[in-house]
């Protein structure tokens, strides 16, 4: 970033290289929409080209990129009034998930085939409370740790941890609920960890 | 009240994500060992990132990294140290370009509408069709070298630059005079400038800017109308690029004649035709500029001729920039260990594979530099960019590239000669 700013451009398609592709599958997992994703990935990235000139070595670009980023798709949805991303047909808040007609299916060999399991583990994801969601995302796709997600998200970090632990407990139920993971022959589609 | 146990299971999350500290993580799996619960909780934890690690990433698309990158590279060099052009030429090339365009749509699709009182078109007069004179401008072979009278009378874009700019009374030194307060002055003068009534002219003028993407017309027209003032220090900062005139007419004190033939040998661009007043014609412009007059508009009949003299053959660095913003040119860099002259080498090529720009950087005499080379459709080296020390230098090269020396860019500067010597296997030049 500092080579970017000092003006060599080149530098800067090193960071589009890098990131583009996480903070676009953070986006499309925040938003559950690839047109806004795309769309959103795209104006991050103008909103650090324009910002670079001032940009200062205080927080890891990676920080501050996944702020801007996060910060865009929280403000469309505010202009959008979308009461959470609802994607791949997820229901809402404290609903019970949407029946999958893939979990009607016999429950595939544990993880073997990525391409039946693959879309349960969305749909895992998309039941998330949107703010769960988020700090999973910026966890364990974007790589930041806790306190850089406090960062990004405003929230104290032991309010981040908290809802990080959350959503692995949900997560945990959401999969075994389709079939997916230690519990899933025991677990109730319906449970909710305590 | 807070027990041991509810304290080392609130660190269970750290610890599966590795930020628990050394000494705090020690005692967690101390407890771990005694504790079940909570290592099942942690094995809990554990499976479920297990199994959403397989949801992996969505790789982003690629259709709008291009526009990034563009957007880039405007913010970069919009940053450089030092402009290597202030806005209103590029303004005044985009002007340049559409005005070319309409004169030359209006000298195919409708000759009737020509003026009576016009010269008639060049390329009629040569005997050539229209449309096979505009067949193949950038590929044309430089026409007429034979003929030094001829050339002599034909424009000389930056000769003429040169020869535009009055002395600067005290000039700055190098680098003094930052690009950024220099463009914000044209952007001030160009807000304050008051817009003439149509947007033309003078042609003379705009063809010697290279075309450019990305500008504003209307830094051409506040510019046509700038104050004297304004002109001049204009000028200054083209005489400060240091040209291939090194005891050029600027040199003096007072605004020298401008002399032809003290202009240096460097190959006008495609010059098939000319016409024995065009320098007078050109010099007469440049006086009026320098005055703060309105230039006059030139006559149809002097459109058509610029774009049979001017600048049918796409300038390298507009050409580079089209082809980048366009997303047609693949980037591929090397380094030299241990070579000073050239640490490194980036070579930016096109669809074909064919060489448009190399940028070399290194040091000579312990001073960093950097070398753009910017290469003509047909492979030559059309222009050069070189930076150290804060100052750019840009050369335009004709055909036949520059004859003698060229103030502050040293001689390997111009080398190599075709895009084909270019590429990224060829050795560096460390003795440079």
């Amino acid at each position: 970033m500092l080579r970017f700013q000092a003006g060599d451009a080149r530098a800067f398609e090193v960071l589009v290289r890098r990131h583009r592709t996480p903070v676009f599958s953070f986006l499309l997992r925040l938003t559950g929409d690839r047109g806004r994703a795309e769309d959103l990935c795209q104006e991050a990235f103008l909103k650090v080209v324009k910002a670079s000139a001032g940009w200062q070595e205080r927080a890891r670009f990676t920080t501050w990129l996944f702020s801007i980023a996060r910060n865009l798709a929280v403000d469309e949805a505010r202009r959008m009034s979308f009461r959470r991303a609802e994607p791949l047909g997820a229901g809402k808040a404290g609903d019970p998930p949407r029946p999958d007609p893939a979990s009607d299916a016999p429950a595939p060999d544990a993880l073997a085939d990525a391409a039946l399991v693959r879309p349960r583990l969305e749909a895992a994801l998309a039941a998330l409370p949107p703010e769960q969601r988020e700090v999973f995302l910026l966890r364990e796709h974007a790589g930041l740790r806790f306190a850089e997600i406090a960062e990004v998200t405003g929230a104290p970090e032991n309010t981040v941890k908290s809802r990080m632990r959350y959503a692995l407990e949900a997560l945990r139920a959401e999969l075994a609920a389709r079939g997916i993971g230690p519990d899933a022959a025991t677990t109730p589609r319906s449970a909710v960890p305590s | 009240m807070t027990t041991p146990h509810d304290t080392f299971r609130e660190q269970l999350l750290d610890l599966a994500y590795g930020e628990l500290g050394r000494r705090e993580a020690r005692a967690l799996r101390a407890h771990l060992e005694t504790c079940e619960a909570c290592r099942a909780e942690l094995a809990r934890m554990n499976a479920t990132r297990s199994a959403m690690a397989e949801l992996g990433t969505e790789p982003a698309p690629a259709r709008g990294e291009n526009v990034l990158l563009a957007a880039a590279r405007e913010a970069a060099r919009e940053r450089a140290p030092k402009p290597f052009l202030p806005g209103w030429v590029w303004g005044a090339s985009i002007g340049a370009v559409g005005a070319a365009a309409v004169v030359l749509l209006t000298l195919r699709l409708a000759p009737g509408l020509r003026s009576p009182t016009a010269e008639p078109d060049p390329t009629e007069l040569a005997g050539a069709p229209p449309p096979q004179a505009d067949a193949e401008p950038a590929n044309a072979p430089p026409p007429a070298p034979e003929s030094p009278a001829l050339r002599e009378a034909l424009p000389r874009p930056d000769a003429t630059t040169a020869q535009r700019a009055p002395p600067p009374a005290a000039q700055a030194p190098a680098g003094a005079d930052g690009g950024g307060g220099a463009r914000e002055r044209y952007a001030r003068e160009a807000e304050g400038a008051p817009q003439p009534r149509k947007q033309a002219e003078p042609l003379e003028r705009r063809e010697e800017k290279p075309p450019a993407i990305g500008g504003k017309a209307g830094d051409a027209r506040a510019e046509a109308a700038a104050p004297p003032g304004s002109a001049d220090e204009r000028l200054t900062l083209e005489s400060k690029r240091e040209l291939d005139a090194p005891a050029g007419p600027r040199a003096g004190p007072a605004p020298a004649p401008p002399s032809r033939a003290a202009a240096p040998a460097r190959e006008p661009l495609a010059a098939a035709e000319s016409a024995p007043d065009d320098a007078a014609r050109d010099e007469e412009a440049a006086d009026r500029v320098a005055r703060g007059e309105q230039p006059a508009r030139p006559s149809k009949a002097e459109k058509g001729r610029s774009i049979v003299l001017g600048y049918t053959r796409e300038h390298p660095i507009a050409r580079h920039q089209r082809l980048s913003l366009a997303g047609e040119l693949r980037t591929a860099t090397r380094a030299f260990p241990g070579c000073a002259a050239e640490a490194s080498r980036a070579v930016e090529a096109d669809t074909a594979g064919e060489v448009v720009k190399v940028t070399r950087r290194g040091a000579v005499a312990g001073k960093p530099f950097v070398l753009e080379q910017f290469y003509e459709e047909d492979g030559t080296l059309g222009a050069i960019r070189w930076s150290s020390e804060g100052r750019v230098h840009e050369l335009r090269l004709g055909a036949a590239g520059p004859t003698g020396a060229v103030a502050g860019v040293p001689a390997f500067a111009l080398e190599p000669a075709r895009a084909a010597e270019a590429g990224l296997d060829a050795p560096p030049r460390c003795g440079g």
